[in-house]
């Protein structure tokens, strides 16, 4: 049974197999080939924070003290 | 004095609209576009000039978002993604890249599409093997190059079918 409906010129893709055999376009692609995505990085919340890694300068070591006090001074915004 | 809060004024022309920032003087490009302008289509990879997804138009010239400081696109004209979908410059190629399933995530599709409008335009007849020599500085790391050479070459085949 054909599925396409030649008035609306869509594809009736609830009938039995209508996937089967087809190309089926992705609604969200025309979106994200003009840049409008929304991706992590792309949001934006209230008071959002970001956060910094500080990575061990040493392969094999035992934390003795985090000094936390000048990254704590800084100003928040 | 703190260098890094240092910041220095900027007018210069995004898509046709004319703005002007007061930026920290090591602020890149891409950064510029996104975090001041909230133009979020440009995309950040790998912020050292090699996945092409910062890609955008400076002067007419494509270059890497996050390889120039905003202070120097001062007196310049920018175009990105959101600039040409928005005049339909790139509207034949969008379409190519839809119909080809030439993207997944979308993610390296701007950079993509800035790099194959500035191929077309300098070169109109690209063999297969020059498409992918000038997109071998835009990285895809879902859908593969295939579909997106398919799209690039069927639009340039297209538009020399019809000046013909």
């Amino acid at each position: 049974m054909s599925e396409f409906d030649e008035t609306t010129k869509t594809l009736n893709f609830d009938s039995p197999n209508s996937y089967v055999g087809r190309s089926v376009t992705r609604p969200n692609a025309r979106r994200l080939a003009q840049g409008r995505g929304q991706y992590v990085d792309d949001i934006v919340l209230p008071r959002m924070v970001h956060v910094a890694y500080v990575r061990s300068p040493h392969a094999h070591a035992k934390i003795v003290d985090i000094k936390t006090k000048k990254a704590a001074a800084m100003p928040a915004r | 004095m703190n260098t890094l809060l240092e910041t220095v004024e900027i007018t210069l022309t995004v898509n046709g609209e004319r703005v002007k920032r007061s930026v920290p003087a090591r602020l890149n490009l891409a950064d510029f576009l996104r975090n001041e302008l909230e133009l979020t289509g440009t995309h950040v990879g790998c912020e050292h000039g090699v996945c092409g997804a910062c890609t955008v138009r400076v002067d007419g010239e494509i270059v890497r978002g996050c390889l120039m400081f905003a202070v120097q696109a001062d007196g310049c004209e920018v175009d990105t993604i959101e600039g040409l979908s928005d005049s339909r410059e790139i509207e034949e190629l969008q379409s190519a890249f839809v119909l080809t399933n030439a993207l997944q995530c979308g993610f390296c599709t701007p950079g993509v599409l800035m790099a194959a409008q500035a191929l077309l335009r300098d070169e109109p007849n690209p063999s297969r093997e020059r498409i992918r020599e000038y997109l071998s500085g835009n990285y895809c790391r879902c859908t593969g190059y295939q579909a997106i050479v398919d799209a690039i070459e069927a639009v340039a085949r297209a538009r020399a079918g019809r000046s013909r």
